[in-house]
Protein backbone atom coordinates (compact mmCIF):
# COMPACT_ATOMS: atom_id res chain seq x y z
CA UNK A 1 0.00 0.00 0.00
CA UNK A 2 1.51 3.65 -0.83
CA UNK A 3 1.09 6.85 0.91
CA UNK A 4 -1.34 8.09 -2.11
CA UNK A 5 -4.09 4.95 -1.17
CA UNK A 6 -3.33 5.63 2.64
CA UNK A 7 -4.15 8.93 2.48
CA UNK A 8 -7.55 8.21 0.70
CA UNK A 9 -8.42 5.52 2.76
CA UNK A 10 -7.89 7.84 5.64
CA UNK A 11 -9.89 10.86 3.92
CA UNK A 12 -12.91 8.77 3.41
CA UNK A 13 -12.81 7.05 6.40
CA UNK A 14 -15.45 8.83 8.19
CA UNK A 15 -17.91 9.05 4.89
CA UNK A 16 -20.19 6.32 6.56
CA UNK A 17 -20.92 8.68 9.68
CA UNK A 18 -22.99 12.38 8.52
CA UNK A 19 -22.52 14.99 11.03
CA UNK A 20 -26.31 16.93 11.37
CA UNK A 21 -26.26 20.44 11.74
CA UNK A 22 -29.50 22.65 12.64
CA UNK A 23 -27.82 26.05 12.72
CA UNK A 24 -30.74 27.84 14.88
CA UNK A 25 -30.43 25.33 17.78
CA UNK A 26 -26.80 24.67 17.53
CA UNK A 27 -25.47 28.35 18.28
CA UNK A 28 -28.60 29.16 20.88
CA UNK A 29 -27.30 25.60 22.78
CA UNK A 30 -23.53 26.91 22.37
CA UNK A 31 -24.70 30.97 23.49
CA UNK A 32 -26.37 28.79 26.82
CA UNK A 33 -23.46 26.45 27.51
CA UNK A 34 -21.08 29.28 27.81
CA UNK A 35 -23.31 31.69 29.61
CA UNK A 36 -24.18 28.66 31.91
CA UNK A 37 -19.99 28.41 32.53
CA UNK A 38 -19.47 32.06 32.80
CA UNK A 39 -22.43 32.47 35.94
CA UNK A 40 -20.91 29.26 37.41
CA UNK A 41 -17.65 30.75 37.49
CA UNK A 42 -18.82 34.02 39.04
CA UNK A 43 -21.24 32.32 41.01
CA UNK A 44 -18.33 30.51 43.10
CA UNK A 45 -16.19 33.36 43.15
CA UNK A 46 -19.19 35.38 44.84
CA UNK A 47 -19.73 32.19 47.02
CA UNK A 48 -16.09 32.03 48.27
CA UNK A 49 -16.22 36.30 48.45
CA UNK A 50 -19.79 35.96 50.10
CA UNK A 51 -18.44 32.85 52.77
CA UNK A 52 -14.67 34.87 53.69
CA UNK A 53 -16.90 38.69 53.93
CA UNK A 54 -19.18 36.61 56.66
CA UNK A 55 -16.28 34.82 58.44
CA UNK A 56 -14.21 38.28 58.61
CA UNK A 57 -17.26 40.26 59.79
CA UNK A 58 -17.98 36.94 62.52
CA UNK A 59 -14.79 36.79 64.15
CA UNK A 60 -14.23 40.72 63.39
CA UNK A 61 -17.26 41.16 65.77
CA UNK A 62 -15.63 38.54 68.28
CA UNK A 63 -12.41 39.90 67.74
CA UNK A 64 -14.09 43.73 69.63
CA UNK A 65 -16.49 42.16 71.81
CA UNK A 66 -14.23 38.76 73.54
CA UNK A 67 -12.61 40.21 76.55
CA UNK A 68 -10.09 37.26 76.85
CA UNK A 69 -6.60 37.82 75.16
CA UNK A 70 -6.64 34.49 73.49
CA UNK A 71 -10.04 34.55 71.69
CA UNK A 72 -9.05 37.83 70.50
CA UNK A 73 -5.71 36.46 68.88
CA UNK A 74 -7.62 33.48 67.51
CA UNK A 75 -10.28 35.55 66.05
CA UNK A 76 -7.54 38.10 64.53
CA UNK A 77 -5.29 34.75 63.13
CA UNK A 78 -9.04 33.46 61.24
CA UNK A 79 -9.63 37.09 59.89
CA UNK A 80 -5.65 37.05 58.38
CA UNK A 81 -6.46 33.50 56.86
CA UNK A 82 -9.51 34.75 55.21
CA UNK A 83 -7.90 37.61 53.83
CA UNK A 84 -5.25 35.62 53.15
CA UNK A 85 -7.44 33.08 51.19
CA UNK A 86 -9.53 35.87 49.14
CA UNK A 87 -5.97 37.18 48.23
CA UNK A 88 -4.48 33.81 47.13
CA UNK A 89 -7.43 31.80 45.43
CA UNK A 90 -8.31 34.92 42.59
CA UNK A 91 -4.54 35.73 42.04
CA UNK A 92 -3.74 32.15 41.78
CA UNK A 93 -6.42 31.63 38.79
CA UNK A 94 -5.68 35.43 36.95
CA UNK A 95 -1.90 34.37 37.08
CA UNK A 96 -2.98 30.83 35.14
CA UNK A 97 -2.22 31.63 31.36
CA UNK A 98 -5.32 31.23 28.98
CA UNK A 99 -4.99 27.86 27.40
CA UNK A 100 -6.08 29.07 23.81
CA UNK A 101 -6.50 25.86 22.13
CA UNK A 102 -6.09 27.55 19.10
CA UNK A 103 -2.29 28.11 19.58
CA UNK A 104 0.30 25.89 18.31
CA UNK A 105 0.21 22.07 19.97
CA UNK A 106 3.41 22.17 21.58
CA UNK A 107 2.91 25.62 22.99
CA UNK A 108 -0.72 24.97 23.97
CA UNK A 109 1.04 21.98 26.27
CA UNK A 110 3.83 24.51 27.53
CA UNK A 111 0.79 26.15 28.83
CA UNK A 112 -0.69 23.06 30.33
CA UNK A 113 2.28 22.23 31.82
CA UNK A 114 2.62 25.59 33.40
CA UNK A 115 -0.82 25.46 34.80
CA UNK A 116 -0.24 21.82 35.82
CA UNK A 117 2.76 22.80 37.99
CA UNK A 118 1.28 26.33 39.46
CA UNK A 119 -1.87 23.88 40.24
CA UNK A 120 0.74 21.53 41.85
CA UNK A 121 2.37 24.43 44.17
CA UNK A 122 -1.24 26.06 45.13
CA UNK A 123 -2.19 22.40 46.30
CA UNK A 124 1.23 21.59 47.86
CA UNK A 125 1.17 24.61 50.22
CA UNK A 126 -2.57 24.45 51.03
CA UNK A 127 -1.28 23.72 55.07
CA UNK A 128 0.77 26.98 55.24
CA UNK A 129 -1.55 29.41 53.43
CA UNK A 130 -5.06 27.91 54.70
CA UNK A 131 -4.74 25.25 57.15
CA UNK A 132 -2.42 26.54 59.78
CA UNK A 133 -4.07 29.56 60.31
CA UNK A 134 -7.88 28.56 60.61
CA UNK A 135 -6.44 25.39 62.52
CA UNK A 136 -4.31 27.78 64.74
CA UNK A 137 -6.77 30.33 65.10
CA UNK A 138 -9.89 28.18 65.76
CA UNK A 139 -7.74 26.40 68.80
CA UNK A 140 -7.04 29.93 70.28
CA UNK A 141 -10.32 31.05 70.31
CA UNK A 142 -11.88 27.73 72.23
CA UNK A 143 -9.40 27.58 74.53
CA UNK A 144 -9.83 30.95 75.32
CA UNK A 145 -13.76 29.71 76.79
CA UNK A 146 -13.53 28.16 80.30
CA UNK A 147 -14.04 24.50 79.19
CA UNK A 148 -12.35 21.30 80.58
CA UNK A 149 -9.74 19.90 79.47
CA UNK A 150 -11.13 17.07 77.95
CA UNK A 151 -13.66 19.24 76.13
CA UNK A 152 -10.58 21.26 74.45
CA UNK A 153 -8.66 17.82 73.81
CA UNK A 154 -11.61 16.60 72.30
CA UNK A 155 -11.94 19.71 70.27
CA UNK A 156 -8.29 19.50 68.88
CA UNK A 157 -8.30 16.64 68.16
CA UNK A 158 -11.76 16.55 66.21
CA UNK A 159 -10.10 20.19 63.97
CA UNK A 160 -6.98 18.31 63.98
CA UNK A 161 -8.53 15.35 61.97
CA UNK A 162 -10.39 17.71 59.59
CA UNK A 163 -7.79 19.36 59.21
CA UNK A 164 -5.47 16.49 58.25
CA UNK A 165 -8.32 15.11 56.00
CA UNK A 166 -8.46 18.58 54.25
CA UNK A 167 -4.52 17.62 53.93
CA UNK A 168 -4.79 14.47 52.40
CA UNK A 169 -7.40 15.29 50.06
CA UNK A 170 -4.63 17.77 48.54
CA UNK A 171 -1.89 15.19 48.67
CA UNK A 172 -4.09 12.96 47.30
CA UNK A 173 -5.62 15.32 44.19
CA UNK A 174 -1.72 15.92 43.58
CA UNK A 175 -0.62 12.17 43.24
CA UNK A 176 -3.79 10.60 41.89
CA UNK A 177 -4.20 13.22 39.57
CA UNK A 178 -1.98 16.72 39.21
CA UNK A 179 1.13 14.68 39.24
CA UNK A 180 0.29 12.13 36.56
CA UNK A 181 -1.72 15.03 34.17
CA UNK A 182 2.26 16.90 34.48
CA UNK A 183 4.28 13.66 33.61
CA UNK A 184 2.16 12.96 30.64
CA UNK A 185 2.26 16.35 29.54
CA UNK A 186 5.84 16.60 29.90
CA UNK A 187 6.05 13.20 27.96
CA UNK A 188 4.71 14.33 25.28
CA UNK A 189 6.30 17.81 25.13
CA UNK A 190 9.49 15.93 25.09
CA UNK A 191 7.99 13.51 22.32
CA UNK A 192 6.60 16.16 20.18
CA UNK A 193 10.20 18.64 20.67
CA UNK A 194 13.37 18.90 18.86
CA UNK A 195 16.14 16.63 21.11
CA UNK A 196 18.08 19.79 21.90
CA UNK A 197 15.63 22.05 22.88
CA UNK A 198 13.42 20.43 25.33
CA UNK A 199 15.36 19.55 29.18
CA UNK B 1 -21.48 37.47 19.29
CA UNK B 2 -22.33 39.13 16.22
CA UNK B 3 -23.88 38.21 12.92
CA UNK B 4 -21.03 37.80 10.87
CA UNK B 5 -19.12 35.73 13.42
CA UNK B 6 -22.33 33.68 13.84
CA UNK B 7 -22.50 33.00 9.94
CA UNK B 8 -18.41 32.28 9.84
CA UNK B 9 -19.36 29.77 12.96
CA UNK B 10 -21.62 27.96 10.82
CA UNK B 11 -19.76 27.91 7.55
CA UNK B 12 -16.70 26.69 9.38
CA UNK B 13 -18.40 24.01 10.90
CA UNK B 14 -20.34 23.24 7.80
CA UNK B 15 -16.82 23.26 5.70
CA UNK B 16 -15.07 20.81 7.89
CA UNK B 17 -17.21 18.58 9.70
CA UNK B 18 -16.18 15.66 8.08
CA UNK B 19 -12.22 16.56 8.89
CA UNK B 20 -13.55 17.31 12.55
CA UNK B 21 -14.96 14.21 12.89
CA UNK B 22 -11.64 12.15 11.38
CA UNK B 23 -9.28 13.54 13.91
CA UNK B 24 -11.91 13.29 16.85
CA UNK B 25 -12.43 9.00 16.02
CA UNK B 26 -9.06 8.73 16.33
CA UNK B 27 -8.30 9.70 18.98
CA UNK B 28 -11.92 8.42 20.53
CA UNK B 29 -12.36 5.09 21.97
CA UNK B 30 -15.85 5.21 21.69
CA UNK B 31 -18.45 6.46 19.52
CA UNK B 32 -19.68 8.46 22.97
CA UNK B 33 -16.39 9.52 22.77
CA UNK B 34 -16.26 11.01 19.21
CA UNK B 35 -19.29 12.50 20.12
CA UNK B 36 -18.02 14.53 23.36
CA UNK B 37 -14.78 15.32 21.45
CA UNK B 38 -16.34 16.60 17.92
CA UNK B 39 -19.11 18.87 20.56
CA UNK B 40 -15.75 20.26 22.87
CA UNK B 41 -14.19 20.94 19.11
CA UNK B 42 -17.34 22.66 18.06
CA UNK B 43 -17.81 24.86 21.36
CA UNK B 44 -14.20 25.27 21.08
CA UNK B 45 -14.39 26.84 17.89
CA UNK B 46 -16.77 29.29 18.95
CA UNK B 47 -14.89 30.60 22.00
CA UNK B 48 -11.95 31.20 19.78
CA UNK B 49 -14.07 32.55 16.69
CA UNK B 50 -13.51 36.40 18.09
CA UNK B 51 -9.65 36.27 18.14
CA UNK B 52 -9.68 34.28 14.77
CA UNK B 53 -8.98 37.04 11.81
CA UNK B 54 -6.90 35.12 9.00
CA UNK B 55 -9.16 33.05 6.60
CA UNK B 56 -6.33 31.80 4.72
CA UNK B 57 -4.80 30.35 8.02
CA UNK B 58 -8.77 28.65 8.50
CA UNK B 59 -7.13 25.02 8.13
CA UNK B 60 -4.30 25.30 10.62
CA UNK B 61 -6.41 27.00 13.17
CA UNK B 62 -8.86 23.83 12.77
CA UNK B 63 -6.98 21.21 12.93
CA UNK B 64 -4.89 22.86 16.17
CA UNK B 65 -8.31 23.43 17.87
CA UNK B 66 -8.94 19.73 16.75
CA UNK B 67 -5.74 18.25 18.05
CA UNK B 68 -5.39 20.08 21.00
CA UNK B 69 -8.80 18.99 22.09
CA UNK B 70 -8.34 15.34 21.16
CA UNK B 71 -4.61 15.53 22.72
CA UNK B 72 -5.75 17.37 26.19
CA UNK B 73 -8.91 14.09 26.31
CA UNK B 74 -5.99 11.29 25.77
CA UNK B 75 -3.35 13.10 28.81
CA UNK B 76 -6.33 13.42 31.09
CA UNK B 77 -7.85 10.76 32.83
CA UNK B 78 -10.00 8.73 31.28
CA UNK B 79 -12.12 8.82 34.12
CA UNK B 80 -12.72 12.39 33.68
CA UNK B 81 -16.54 13.06 33.84
CA UNK B 82 -17.86 14.46 30.46
CA UNK B 83 -21.53 14.12 31.24
CA UNK B 84 -22.20 17.15 31.32
CA UNK B 85 -21.42 18.07 27.89
CA UNK B 86 -24.18 18.15 25.63
CA UNK B 87 -24.48 20.68 22.76
CA UNK B 88 -27.89 20.55 20.76
CA UNK B 89 -28.04 21.33 17.43
CA UNK B 90 -25.36 18.45 16.02
CA UNK B 91 -25.89 14.83 15.85
CA UNK B 92 -23.37 11.92 14.31
CA UNK B 93 -25.20 9.53 12.54
CA UNK B 94 -24.21 6.33 11.22
CA UNK B 95 -25.03 5.32 7.56
CA UNK B 96 -25.10 1.98 6.76
CA UNK B 97 -22.31 1.39 4.09
CA UNK B 98 -22.97 -1.13 0.56
CA UNK B 99 -21.32 -4.03 2.36
CA UNK B 100 -20.99 -5.71 -0.89
CA UNK B 101 -18.59 -3.26 -2.07
CA UNK B 102 -17.39 -1.91 1.17
CA UNK B 103 -16.23 -5.21 3.16
CA UNK B 104 -12.55 -4.43 1.92
CA UNK B 105 -12.42 -1.03 2.36
CA UNK B 106 -13.80 -1.20 5.96
CA UNK B 107 -11.65 -3.72 6.92
CA UNK B 108 -8.57 -1.65 5.42
CA UNK B 109 -9.96 1.40 7.52
CA UNK B 110 -10.03 -0.45 10.61
CA UNK B 111 -6.86 -1.77 10.41
CA UNK B 112 -5.34 2.00 9.84
CA UNK B 113 -7.33 3.32 12.63
CA UNK B 114 -5.66 -0.29 14.66
CA UNK B 115 -2.49 1.21 13.71
CA UNK B 116 -3.07 4.41 14.25
CA UNK B 117 -4.14 3.63 18.05
CA UNK B 118 -0.63 2.12 18.39
CA UNK B 119 1.35 4.95 17.90
CA UNK B 120 1.50 7.68 20.97
CA UNK B 121 -0.23 10.71 21.25
CA UNK B 122 2.85 12.56 19.53
CA UNK B 123 3.41 10.65 16.16
CA UNK B 124 -0.34 10.20 16.56
CA UNK B 125 -0.79 14.23 15.82
CA UNK B 126 1.83 14.00 13.20
CA UNK B 127 0.84 11.27 11.49
CA UNK B 128 -2.96 12.13 11.27
CA UNK B 129 -1.64 15.94 9.42
CA UNK B 130 0.21 13.65 6.82
CA UNK B 131 -2.64 11.63 6.43
CA UNK B 132 -5.15 14.88 6.18
CA UNK B 133 -2.32 15.57 2.85
CA UNK B 134 -1.36 18.60 4.69
CA UNK B 135 2.45 19.86 3.62
CA UNK B 136 5.56 19.56 6.39
CA UNK B 137 5.55 23.41 6.22
CA UNK B 138 1.42 23.22 7.36
CA UNK B 139 2.41 20.42 10.04
CA UNK B 140 5.09 22.36 11.39
CA UNK B 141 2.47 25.37 11.96
CA UNK B 142 0.24 23.31 13.51
CA UNK B 143 2.14 21.48 15.80
CA UNK B 144 4.56 24.44 16.60
CA UNK B 145 8.00 22.20 15.62
CA UNK B 146 10.24 23.22 12.63
CA UNK B 147 9.71 21.67 9.29
CA UNK B 148 13.26 18.89 9.31
CA UNK B 149 11.74 17.92 12.52
CA UNK B 150 8.62 16.83 11.37
CA UNK B 151 10.15 15.60 8.16
CA UNK B 152 12.44 13.26 10.42
CA UNK B 153 9.67 12.27 12.56
CA UNK B 154 7.33 11.54 10.03
CA UNK B 155 9.74 9.27 7.90
CA UNK B 156 10.22 7.55 11.34
CA UNK B 157 6.46 7.18 11.99
CA UNK B 158 5.26 6.03 8.63
CA UNK B 159 7.52 3.12 8.75
CA UNK B 160 6.05 1.75 11.59
CA UNK B 161 2.58 2.76 10.41
CA UNK B 162 3.38 0.38 7.35
CA UNK B 163 5.00 -1.77 9.05
CA UNK B 164 2.15 -2.24 11.44
CA UNK B 165 -0.47 -2.38 8.34
CA UNK B 166 1.54 -4.73 6.05
CA UNK B 167 2.01 -6.86 9.08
Amino acid sequence: MDENILKQLWLNSCNDQQVEINPEKLILSISQKINNIEKSVRRRDRREIFIAACMILLFGWWLIIMPHLLSKIGAAIIIAGCVLVMIRLPLARRNNIKKDTASAINYHLMVSLQSVKRQIKLLDTVAWWYLLPFFAGAICFYYSFPVSFTSKAIYTITVAILYGYIYYINKREITKVLKPLEQNISKLLHELSEPESYN
Amino acid sequence: MDEDLKLLFLKIIENNRQKILRICQAYARNKEDQKDLYQEVVLNIWKSLPSFRQEAMINTWIYRISLNICMRFSIKSKKENRANFAIEGISILDESRDLQINIETNEKINQLYACIAKLDDAEKSLVLLFLEDLSHRAISDITGITENHVAVKLSRIKKKLFNCINN
